[in-house]
């Protein structure tokens, strides 16, 4: 179900969204101070692929300074925008009634690109 | 005459709001986001208030959990960020009245902090380096928010 779920999510959006992540993470990069925060983008690029069968959940390493840190800046700079768009492709694929489990894939993803370097997704245990 | 240090920090005192936005902001989601993406996180804080005596528990977590994510999210982008303060001072006004009510000063300073934090946003404004000041100078029309 989650592989239909996902190949279903990748041709209705979710290709472009995991995109739009690898390239911003990839011109973040470029700028060398920005790599930390090009490689998280790029983390979740990945993970908005395939959102389907996972779970958000905090990192084993979390509440650490630095991190706090970098995802202050993260939620600063570029977090709330992420966390907008997904707040609202959430809200319109809900109305349409049968995009309600894509709908939950994006809010799903919201912890995800607030707080990226406290949380990740991990396929769900059964 | 102002010495060079003074000079400096007069010149960027801009950058006060913004940082107290970021760091109230950034408090505001961080406690929230679980509770506003699980159901199951917020029937805890539901759990919560009820224990705290809070009166209709579940439907004052979530109006309470959307307002400070919503409100955190309006911090960091620096827009419509004096109603949005005027929402969190009532909001954590309540959460020391009822849910903190006998905590020693360690337990509340959180709640006491993001009372305060937003009674300063609540008169700063946003300040330069947010949206409402980039629509301010795009229309200069109306005094940001």
């Amino acid at each position: 179900m989650s592989l239909l779920g996902n190949i279903l999510w990748l041709i209705f959006g979710g290709f472009l969204s995991g995109l739009g992540y690898l390239l911003g993470g990839l011109f973040l990069c470029l700028t060398i101070v920005g790599i930390p925060f090009g490689l998280q983008s790029m983390r979740l690029g990945v993970a908005t692929f395939a959102p389907f069968g996972k779970e958000v959940v905090e990192v084993r390493q979390s509440g650490s300074f630095l991190r706090i840190l970098f995802d202050v800046l993260w939620i600063l700079l570029f977090g709330w925008e992420i966390a907008v768009l997904h707040l609202a492709h959430a809200a319109i694929l809900a109305i349409t009634i049968v995009g309600i489990p894509f709908a939950i894939q994006h809010v799903k993803l919201i912890p995800l690109s607030l707080l990226p370097f406290e949380r990740e997704l991990r396929a769900r245990r059964r | 005459m102002t010495s060079a240090p003074a000079a400096f920090f007069a010149r960027h005192a801009a950058l006060a709001p913004t940082l107290l936005r970021a760091v109230v902001g950034f408090h505001l989601v961080y406690g929230t986001v679980d509770n506003v993406t699980s159901w199951h996180r917020m029937v805890e804080f539901a759990d919560f208030l009820a224990a705290h005596g809070f009166p209709w528990p579940l439907a004052g977590a979530v109006v309470s959990a959307w307002s400070q994510f919503l409100c955190g999210l309006l911090f960091l982008a620096g827009l419509w960020v004096r109603p949005a303060a005027a929402v969190m001072i009532v909001n954590f006004l309540a959460a020391l009245a009822i849910a903190h009510r006998g905590d020693p000063y360690p337990a509340m300073a959180p709640a006491f902090f993001m009372l305060l934090g937003s009674a300063s946003l609540l008169f700063s404004g946003a300040g330069r380096w947010s949206l409402a000041w980039a629509r301010y100078r795009r229309s200069s029309s109306s005094v940001p928010r």
